[in-house]
């Protein structure tokens, strides 16, 4: 995989280029954090509402260094046989009964040797140690830090500030090479002053209008521009004025746009019009409750007006 | 965008470190915690950017410094206070200085006035008193010098009987733009710039304004929350209710995800077929439990405040827990269809909710309800249920209200009582103290209370 850019390279600006290169349209707030995140080799806890690109962060900056990407998706009961290591309890009995059909009744070969039965060839790695032991410097997204138990968070700790891990049988491990760490939540569960400590802090909000028309354009090809504007004017007003159970992400916009600009190529028509709009709703709003309360503020009137009454 | 001007006024690397150092403190002053190990990020951050970009240092000092989005605004309000002109935060020394000298007078008058010790918030609540209360209160601390000795059982007596006179005073008085305490002396511009940043804690109307800034929305009370905080507050509402809905059990399931226990019949019995060898091991975790869950529900006049709170805990729990039972009560009970509350948006499900009851804004009287509750609806409670009492506990009929909740607690699995009241407040009310030993008791008036009771307290067995 060949790097946008170079870390050494890396300045904020170059750093939002070659994002928004990579396909993430990065605002100079979050850039600038992420490249403080990279020089202070701090890890990066990104927080905001579901959808609003906090995981595609620890992909694009795997796609823009050129970089292994490591993902840690986290859920309730981790612990960390799933997510640091696990001996190879199977190949350690194998080994055991191989040695002793190997030994005759009564030889004087000596005993297999405790510590041969728990060394590396033993370990089975998962994700946090694979980060650790990676030869080269590998992006580790934690995903969903806020999806696991208070347990599993404190003992992050030790990997997240001193980069390494303690393993009973071997001793503590230090990492090769310092990982480019990016912790995603969306505030499910209030993390600890431990793990905020730790981490430099990124609050991602839902992009403004201009920002949501450069994600779609980058997004979603063939689509037009001004398509491209009245989609976001309206993924806009819909989440600002509308009491929504569940605001659309940026994905549902990206897959309402692509829907609409088949739509629309397929009518050669160049901007939305109300019955398209109308027939896609489901694919933007994914609660009855929520097509409602839209169908409730339209009021009769077709969404490309509404979004024009602005 | 970052902003493209100059962070002027701090030229030399003293200087800047000085500035970081005010600004963690004005942070950990308005409720945002920030240790040493931030200041040191935040220092090391300084030097990979540019100084000449105001935005710059900005987004460099509020990633590492702050990291809650709810304590961003805060955040803004001290950089702008921090990093101003020099020449105007000499102003702001001076005027303070002049402020505080002007305090520290009114505070020794208050003292000679009454011939007693003070604290600084009590002088500025006598200064605050009607002249006529004044006067008396003068009056009553100057009897006999010669009784009110410093130390004397009268004089003893006399500084408390003024305290608590005070005391009751400052309640009464109770506004949120009043002074606070004179603070410790220290660095004067840290103290004449954190001056500065305390109007904005309250508007004039005495309502808590930008009150997310400085202490965090976790901190707030519930009564209180902005409409933007209210997604955050349903998340936990809904967490609370799945914890709620599922209880742990003490019995065990088999479980290939968590591993809490080695299921060593499984093994055993799998390690059969390698010929004794427990090449694969089996594991279980306890299982949940899905209790019966019943909700009782206090809309009476005290609880109007929480009206809000009520309404919104009510929804997230009926849109989380099928078969759910609710009861409202004030006067007296009556049953609430939980299907009908979560069915629709919030705003309608409230209004629903608000016409269909008898019962909002009326007194409390919990022993009848939980006798309505014992007689008419007999299989409301059974040996799985938890009941969930959302009240004050301010009821009449306390006696009954003990005997009833006693019987209803043979009846189920435990009865926990969320209170929105202040835990401070607690001791005033009788009915806390003799109800508490049949319940669960949480206190529940911020969004921190409501988290804090979904990690920790919520889903254990009593």
């Amino acid at each position: 995989m060949d790097p946008l850019l170079k870390l050494e390279d890396c300045t904020p600006d170059s750093l939002a280029a070659a994002m928004e290169k990579a396909g993430y349209i990065c605002d100079p707030v979050a850039a600038l954090t992420i490249y403080l995140a990279l020089r202070l080799e701090r890890p990066l806890l990104v927080e905001g509402a579901a959808g609003v690109g906090k995981t595609e962060i620890g992909k694009v900056l795997s796609r823009v260094f050129g970089l292994e990407l490591i993902r840690l998706q986290c859920y309730e009961g981790l612990d960390e046989s799933r997510a640091l290591y696990e001996w190879n309890y199977q190949r350690q009995l194998l080994r055991i009964q191989m040695e002793q059909a190997r030994r005759q009744p009564g030889s004087p070969d000596p005993a297999l040797p405790e510590e041969d039965l728990f060394s590396p060839a033993y370990l089975l790695e998962r994700p946090l140690l694979r980060a650790i032991r990676a030869q080269q410097r590998p992006v580790l997204l934690i995903d969903e830090i806020d999806k696991t138990d208070a347990e599993f968070e404190a003992f992050l700790f030790e990997l997240l500030s001193d980069f390494q891990v303690s393993i009973p049988e071997l001793g503590t491990l230090r990492a090769r090479q310092i990982p480019i760490v990016v912790l995603t939540s969306n505030g499910e569960r209030e993390l600890s002053d431990g793990l905020r400590r730790r981490c430099l802090y990124l609050y991602l909000d839902y992009p403004d209008v201009d920002k949501e028309r450069r994600i779609i354009l980058a997004q979603v090809p063939g689509i037009s521009t001004a398509l491209a504007g009245q989609i976001a004017r309206a993924v806009h007003k819909i989440r600002t004025e509308l009491d929504l159970e569940k605001k659309p992400a940026i994905a549902e916009t990206l897959d309402w746009a692509r829907a609409l600009a088949l739509l629309c190529a397929d009518t050669a028509l160049p901007e939305m019009n109300a019955v398209h709009a109308e027939a896609t709703l489901n694919i933007l709003l994914k609660n009855k409750a929520d097509q409602d309360a839209l169908r409730h503020q339209l009021r009769g009137q077709g969404l490309p007006e509404w979004v024009q009454g602005a | 965008m970052l902003e493209e001007k100059a962070c002027g006024s701090q030229g030399k690397p003293g200087d800047a470190i000085q500035a970081v150092l005010r600004l963690a403190g004005l942070l950990r002053r308005g409720g945002c915690p920030v240790g040493p190990s931030e200041i040191v990020d935040a220092l090391q951050a300084l030097t990979w950017v540019d100084w000449s970009r105001r935005g710059q240092v900005r987004q460099a000092l509020a990633a590492t410094l702050v990291k809650r989005a709810a304590h961003r605004p805060l955040f803004e309000k001290s950089f702008d206070l921090v990093f101003a002109d020099p020449q105007r935060q000499q102003k702001q020394v001076q005027q303070y200085l002049a402020r505080a000298e002007q305090r520290e007078q009114a505070h020794r008058r208050a003292q000679e006035d009454l011939g007693l010790p003070l604290s600084y918030e009590d002088s500025q609540v006598y200064w605050r008193l009607p002249e006529a209360e004044r006067r008396r209160l003068r009056s009553f601390a100057r009897q006999s010098p010669v009784q009110r000795q410093p130390g004397s059982p009268l004089g003893n007596f006399l500084t408390r009987a003024v305290q608590s006179r005070l005391a009751l005073w400052r309640r009464q008085l109770a506004d949120p733009a009043a002074p606070e305490e004179l603070p410790p002396p220290g660095d004067p511009l840290l103290e004449a710039l954190w001056a500065q940043l305390q109007p904005s804690r309250t508007e004039p109307g005495g309502q808590p304004a930008d009150k997310a800034a400085l202490e965090g929305a976790l901190q707030r009370d519930l009564a209180q929350l902005n409409p933007e905080e209210l997604p955050h507050f349903h998340r936990l509402a809904r967490t609370a209710a799945r914890r709620m809905a599922t209880g742990l059990s003490r019995r065990y399931r088999q479980s290939a995800r968590r591993r809490q226990a080695l299921d060593f019949r499984r093994t055993a019995r799998a390690s059969i077929q390698h010929g004794g060898v427990m090449l694969q091991r089996h594991y279980r975790s306890r299982r949940a439990s899905r209790p019966d869950l019943l909700l009782l529900c206090d809309v009476s006049g005290s609880m109007a405040r929480y009206a809000r709170f009520v309404i919104q805990f009510l929804y997230g729990l009926a849109k989380e827990v099928h078969g759910l039972r609710v009861f409202l009560f004030a006067e007296d009970l009556e049953p609430a269809l939980a299907h009908q509350i979560a069915d629709g948006p919030l705003s309608v499900a409230a209004s629903r909710v608000m016409a269909s009851s008898r019962q909002w804004g009326e007194g409390t009287h919990l022993g009848r309800a939980l006798l309505t509750l014992r007689r008419e609806y007999p299989h409301a409670v059974g040996p799985r249920t938890v009941v969930l009492i959302l009240s004050d506990g301010r009821t009449m009929a306390l006696d009954q209200a003990v005997r009833e909740v006693a019987r209803l607690r043979r009846r189920c699995r435990q009865i926990v009582w969320l209170n929105p009241l202040p835990r401070q407040q607690w001791p005033r009310f009788p009915a806390v103290r003799r109800l508490r030993p049949w319940c669960r008791l949480f206190e529940c008036s911020t969004l921190g209370h409501l988290s804090s009771l979904v990690q920790h307290g919520l889903g254990r067995r009593a």
